[in-house]
């Protein structure tokens, strides 16, 4: 619900005092809670502060706060939500009041408003909020759940809101009038055994053929024996036509398979995912997995192919991770390859030494550059001094861009300087300036946290952050180059 | 900017001083599946001894050295009735990695799988590691944020002291 100037000043003030008043009850003498009454909350609020001017939006300030209550009466569960976003420039700030109804026992649930649903791993439907990410998936309708011996059953009926923040602007990215509803359905009737099936529906006001809907549904079985998993997803899609009428076909599968021991663990991943994506430019409702453990996609579930390997071992004092991903279009005109390694020797009581290597291929992923190639060897050693703690870390990042090759050095010293206060400082070089980065050669950071209680704690950022393509679960955006200053507030309450 | 800051920031100073305490509150029961595809609720492990909270993630390497260091005091708790629960906010492309990862981290803790957040956003938290602390009772008797080296002593400084308030 998006909510007017006025109104949000109002709902923020609401938000900020009921912590206050409800905190006055718990600084008098110790007196028991009445049973089955609670409230509670937490805030996390950003100021951001640039030193110049954002070279995108021309910003110089950011604000944004969220804010939620949750009151909880034995199965009931009433939370609110408030998010401001509120920039110096452009003048598009983003307020949303959410909330939502639950109630909620062992074998029941049911929800009224704002919630996040998942249907299997994510081929069919997914909506969740990243916070670090800065991404919202969320969906408001009715939820309701329900199992009984070892059946489960899910149904949902809800429109969704993609919220998204890219060049330092949150955006609604997504068309509102879009109605999703799903019902899930498992069994695990035959021990080591759960069977699975899933429905998605989507229908749009927009469509221009008369009762357009897109469906994806499909299976799923999970075979869980011992220290061995096997997990396996089909999704099937189809699509009305736009005014030439007829179904357009889509499909998809997922599997994994895993063992686990105490010496080592393994998984294999495979993905196969022909016009499965669910929803438009930008945004989906579903989110098939990808292998790549940085987050990367290609083009999240039009066309993609690819596996993964990933490998635990622990020898005494040493432990190992691996982790191998190939993900790439079926033409293999686009796709990236990733190796991942790292070793911790925990053998000296006073420091621990951990080595890192990654290696990343990229072809036609980002903007501009066709071929990119990175080898990253990075060391990084903590040393424990009782009291105090320190981490130098460092690591070379050995980038081939097309015909263009460089290096980029990252060294950065971290310490719990007090008990209520760490601080870091990093640094990093490229050996050549490139339109990526502005052309800039050198950042520069200094970061403080200062943790006043358990409940309250303050996080300063100042200096240039390089910006660059991120990604998390699939989902990517970049990010402009930042120099100034970040404050981040959080607190609990 | 229009939007008086000043103002928030005022609100944000009245609740600084206000809203650290929140222990003695209850925690709210919910349920969610184990690794081993069983349904966890709070309530009925609640009916065995206190219970140690832990929101943490794959990707989230303070969490894993926190639930890493938190394994002596669980061992040294255990046998009183401490129970852990190590709720994995992992979306659903980790879901796999999850068992080989703590099998082979020799973790011994009950690993609910929570990736809608659900339970995460039910206890309102907003970073991780955040842990809690609930005794036999159901009340919340200590909560913490972050981790950094030695604070599992301060974790059971707090269980040993809810253990001789019981006793």
């Amino acid at each position: 619900m998006k909510i007017g100037l006025k109104n949000s000043h109002l709902l923020f003030a609401f938000f900020s005092l009921a912590p206050f008043l409800f905190a006055q009850e718990e600084s008098l003498p110790v007196v028991e809670p009445p049973v089955g009454l609670n409230i509670s909350g937490s805030t996390k609020t950003e100021y951001w502060f640039w030193l110049g001017k954002d070279s995108l939006t021309r910003k110089t300030e950011h604000f944004e706060t969220n804010t939620s209550l949750i009151i909880n009466y034995e199965n009931f569960n009433l939370m609110g939500n408030l998010f401001l976003y509120e920039p110096s420039r452009p003048k598009n700030p983003l307020r949303l009041l959410g909330g939502s109804f639950a109630y909620r026992t062992p074998s029941i649930e049911l929800t009224l408003g704002d919630f996040y649903s998942l249907f299997g791993r994510g081929l069919c439907l997914r909506s969740y909020y990243d916070e670090n990410f800065r991404y919202d998936k969320r969906l408001f309708g009715f939820l309701a759940w329900g199992e009984f011996k070892g059946q489960e059953i899910r149904i949902l009926s809800a429109r969704p809101q993609n919220i998204i923040f890219r060049e330092n602007t949150y955006s609604l990215e997504n068309d509102t009038t879009d109605l999703l509803r799903g019902v899930e359905f498992s069994s695990s009737l035959i021990p080591y055994l759960e069977l699975s099936g899933r429905y998605v529906r989507l229908n749009k006001e927009k469509d221009l053929t008369p009762q357009a809907f897109t469906e994806i549904f499909g299976p799923g079985l999970l075979l869980n024996y011992k220290s061995l998993e096997f997990y396996y997803e089909y999704a099937h899609k189809l699509q009305t036509r736009e005014i030439v009428g007829g179904r357009k076909k889509g499909k998809g599968h997922y599997l994994t398979l895993s063992f686990s021991s105490a010496l080592f663990g393994i998984l294999l991943e495979y993905e196969d995912y022909d016009s499965i994506d669910l929803g438009g430019t930008g945004f989906r409702y579903n989110d098939p997995p990808t292998p790549i453990k940085k987050g990367i996609s290609i083009n999240r579930g039009t066309d993609e192919r690819g596996f993964g390997i990933n490998l635990h071992s622990s020898l005494s004092s040493l432990r190992l991770e691996g982790n191998y991903a190939w993900f790439y279009t079926h033409k293999k005109d686009k796709g990236i390859r990733e190796i991942l390694g790292k070793a911790e020797v925990d053998f000296f009581n006073q420091f621990t030494p951990v080595f890192t290597f990654e290696h990343l291929k990229t072809t036609g992923i980002e903007e501009g550059s066709v071929f990119r190639q990175e080898w990253k060897p990075g060391v990084e050693v903590s040393f424990n001094l009782g009291e105090k703690n320190f981490k130098l870390e460092g690591n070379v990042n050995f980038v081939r861009e097309g015909n263009t090759s460089y290096q980029e050095r990252q060294y950065s010293l971290s310490s719990d300087v007090l008990p209520i206060l760490s601080l870091s400082f990093s640094s990093e070089e490229a050996t050549k300036g490139v339109k990526r980065y502005d052309y800039q050669k050198r950042w520069l950071i200094a970061e403080g946290t200062l943790t006043l209680t358990d409940n309250l704690s303050l996080r300063l950022r100042l200096g240039q952050e390089k910006g660059g393509l991120v990604c998390s679960g699939g989902v990517c955006r970049y990010e402009p180059p930042f120099f100034g200053i970040k404050s981040v507030l959080l607190m609990r309450f | 900017m229009k939007i008086p800051k000043l103002i928030y920031l005022f609100f944000f100073a009245l609740v600084f001083v206000s809203a650290q305490k929140i222990e003695t509150k209850r925690a709210k029961n919910f349920t969610l599946p184990n690794i081993e595809k069983q349904r966890v609720t709070l309530d009925s492990c609640l009916k065995k001894g206190p219970v140690f909270i832990s929101f943490w993630a794959l990707w989230c390497k303070l969490c894993i050295d926190e639930l890493d260091a938190f394994k002596a005091v669980y061992e040294e708790f255990e046998t009183l009735g401490l129970q852990v629960l190590a709720i994995s906010e992992d979306g659903p492309q980790a879901t796999g990695k999850i068992k080989p990862f703590i099998t082979n981290r020799k973790w011994r803790y009950n690993v609910l799988l929570d990736p809608t957040n659900k339970v995460k956003n039910l206890y309102a938290v907003k970073t991780m590691p955040t842990s809690f602390l609930i005794d036999k009772s159901g009340h919340i008797v200590y909560q913490h944020t972050g981790y950094k080296k030695g604070d599992e002593n301060k974790i059971r400084e707090k269980i040993k002291a809810m253990f001789e308030k019981t006793e």
